[in-house]
């Protein structure tokens, strides 16, 4: 039962019930007032109506007339009095002078004894020159009724009202603590580890049923993450221990064998190149949530990435004619894009385009580094002879550390792609990857919205 | 040798630069504090101060540095920090640092840039042309020769071939020699600068000839003529 009253739906509803009780309560209290009124208003103008009429007739007449009513009138509500200037009963209907007889010729509430009960009158009372008192009144039992009756009905209402209104909330409670528990067992489930397990969905559930389709949404997109984090994880493990049973094996061979100095030197070297590989490795995936977290909005400026391009093709142009690529740069025809970012990032990114398209190309290939600019966008291309990316591929190649298959056996972490792909989006740009002829393209492109940086000539 | 003072807060990370230090000559001062970094490059000379940029308390390392350079006092500075988000950088250099170093880094690393930044700063104003035994680099006309021969260089051949004579004798990290000629940060720039020394190299030391840019294993390159 207390955990009945905790419910939120019980409670709701006990609210509403509460509510509705105060609102019925003050509305009957409103017609009770209306009806009283205008029932003390009606007996009010008959009172007026009868003591002036009696007021003009002499006070022997009217004893006399008094007698003929009061003989008739015993058993009515209506009432005529006649008393003497002593107090003592004339004529009329058979009662103790009421009391209060303050007020005169005013509807007053009286209250008088006959035949031993206790009457409630609304009255009247005239003194006529004479000295005698005359007294005209209804009987208040019709109101006393009314206002019993009233009470009642509003003391059995009002208890209907309470039963059904504290079952329907019990119920609605009860039903919503079911769904609740429900969703309770299902939370526990997932605390547990079960991250497959999803919140039920009850059909017209209302608002439980849309906060549960949000958090089962929620439960897929933290899925997905948990498995790619899983996924990455593999990834570090497996990609660094091949380095690490490098070095392992290095130094155990160097301690079998009976090595000199220079053998020692050379084991040292050997393992301090190993550590640095494996260092290269986790400096790559920090950069890369480094730039994934980044805000470093705040630190761009206005830079030209022809200017970049050309830059990375001059630093790159000797690496391709030592493997014997034709490396080509296309510059723009005009001054070449510029986008609000940072240069160095901007650096890194296109570099690693062109890094992977040399060490991919074979000897003898082809790899073009272009400036794209035009109207609607503005970028770079770098396009390749090499054995490129097969198109399902295409999405998995910029997840950290994955690794096509035939780059499996080339030196490099699988990260490039990835750090590419965080640089583009923090500069809002798009990475492309597509087929040309007997190759492979990728492209690093800025749509210009509606206002670009600078205009740019794109004939 | 010249003394260094090592501000750093950290009690491992102290130890290993001034470990490393040491071994390279260097008398070492390491303290942890901003406000005993400001007391102490204020009192004595240094030839160079290794400044954390994340201190502990109301002095961090910005500015202490700001400080100092507020005082009048202009020893070379090398910030170290675990930011290496490009604005840092640009504004730890800003407020007045002369090298931007970011952790973790290699030893020799930060051995040769505070060589390079303790070296005389400026050349004698008459200095037209640098010698290193038989190679000979005009500073005006950017002319390079190497026993008396001319030796045609591209542009940027010459700019590093001129950087590294200018810092003769001392080891120069690939790091340093892309900052200075490509003023980029590039992570993967080792094994292309590579290619770009030996074809400098294959120019410069024609046959015959002693090497002249020898290639420091695993961290850059160092000019000599004591081949």
């Amino acid at each position: 039962m207390r955990d009945l009253v905790r419910r939120t739906g019980f409670r709701l509803l006990l609210l509403a019930l509460l509510i509705f009780g105060a609102i019925a309560l003050g509305l009957s209290s409103f017609f009770y007032w209306q009806t009283q009124d205008y029932l003390v208003h009606q007996i009010d103008s008959w009172l007026f109506r009868e003591a002036s009429r009696l007021a003009q007739i002499e006070p022997n007449a009217l004893a006399g007339l008094l007698q003929s009513y009061s003989a008739r009138n015993i058993e009515t509500d209506h009432m005529f009095m006649l008393y003497d200037p002593t107090g003592h009963q004339v004529a009329g209907f058979k009662a103790t002078l009421p009391q209060p007889l303050e007020t005169l010729d005013q509807p007053v509430n009286m209250s008088a004894m006959a035949d031993g009960k206790h009457l409630r009158i609304r009255g009247i009372a005239h003194r006529a020159a004479s000295g005698y008192l005359v007294i005209v009144g209804r009987n208040l039992h019709e109101l006393s009724e009314f206002d019993e009756r009233l009470a009642r009905a509003v003391y059995f209402g009002g208890i209907v009202t309470a039963v059904l209104g504290l079952a329907g909330a019990a119920l609605v409670g009860l039903d919503a603590s079911r769904r609740l528990t429900a969703v309770n067992v299902a939370i526990d489930r997932i605390i547990h580890g079960d991250l497959q397990a999803r919140l039920p969905l009850a059909r017209n559930s209302g608002d439980i049923g849309r906060i549960a389709a949000g958090v089962n949404a929620m439960l897929d997109h933290i899925e997905r993450l948990m498995l790619e984090v899983k996924g990455a994880g593999d990834n570090i493990a497996h990609d660094l221990r091949t380095p690490l049973s490098r070095l392992l094996a290095g130094l155990e061979r160097v301690r079998r064998r009976d090595p000199g100095r220079e053998d020692y030197a050379f084991a040292i070297d050997e393992a301090i190149g190993e550590v640095h590989s494996i260092l290269r490795t986790f400096n790559a995936l920090l950069r890369i949530a480094e730039v994934e977290h980044l805000r470093r909005k705040a630190g761009f400026i206005t830079v030209n990435i022809g200017q970049i391009a050309e830059d990375v093709f001059e630093f790159y142009d000797p690496m391709a004619e030592e493997k014997g690529i034709a490396f080509t740069y296309t510059r723009p025809s005009a001054e070449g894009p510029m986008i609000e970012g940072d240069a160095s990032l901007l650096f890194e990114a296109i570099g690693n385009l062109v890094d992977n398209s040399l060490k991919f190309t074979p000897s003898g290939g082809e790899v073009c580094l272009k400036v794209l600019a035009t109207e609607q966008e503005c970028g770079i291309e770098v396009i390749d002879t090499g054995p490129g990316i097969p198109p399902e591929e295409r999405v998995a190649v910029l997840a950290r550390f994955h690794r096509t298959e035939p780059s499996r056996t080339v030196e490099g972490n699988g990260l490039g792609l990835s750090l590419v792909a965080v640089v583009a989006k923090l500069h809002g740009m798009k990475l492309t990857i597509g087929d040309v002829e007997n190759g492979c393209s990728i492209a690093l492109t800025f749509q210009w919205q509606s206002t670009p940086v600078l205009a740019v000539d794109a004939k | 040798m010249a003394r260094i003072l090592v501000v750093e807060d950290d009690p491992k990370n102290a130890d290993q630069i001034t470990a490393a230090l040491n071994d390279y000559g260097y008398e070492t001062d390491a303290i942890t504090t901003g406000a005993e970094a400001l007391r102490k490059a204020t009192s004595e000379t240094y030839g160079a101060i290794v400044l954390d940029r994340m201190l502990p308390g109301r002095l961090d390392g910005l500015t202490v540095l700001a400080t100092l350079r507020a005082a009048d006092i202009h020893t070379p500075v090398l910030i170290l920090s675990a930011l290496s988000a490009v604005d840092e950088r640009i504004r730890g250099l800003k407020s007045g640092g002369d090298d931007y170093l970011v952790k973790p880094f290699e030893a020799l690393e930060l051995v040769a840039r505070l060589n390079a930044l303790m070296r005389p700063r400026h050349l004698p104003e008459q200095t037209t042309t640098l010698r290193v035994g038989s190679l000979e680099v005009n500073l005006l006309t950017h002319g390079v020769r190497r026993d008396g021969t001319l030796i045609e260089l591209l542009p940027r051949e010459y700019r590093i071939l001129e950087y590294l004579i200018r810092h003769r004798g001392q080891i120069v990290t690939r790091a340093m020699l892309f900052e200075e000629i490509w003023h980029y940060h590039y992570d993967k720039a080792s094994n292309v600068l590579d290619v770009h020394i030996s074809r400098l190299r294959r120019k410069v030391d024609a046959e015959g000839l002693p090497t002249i840019i020898k290639t420091v294993r695993g961290i850059g390159y160092l000019l000599d003529d004591d081949a």
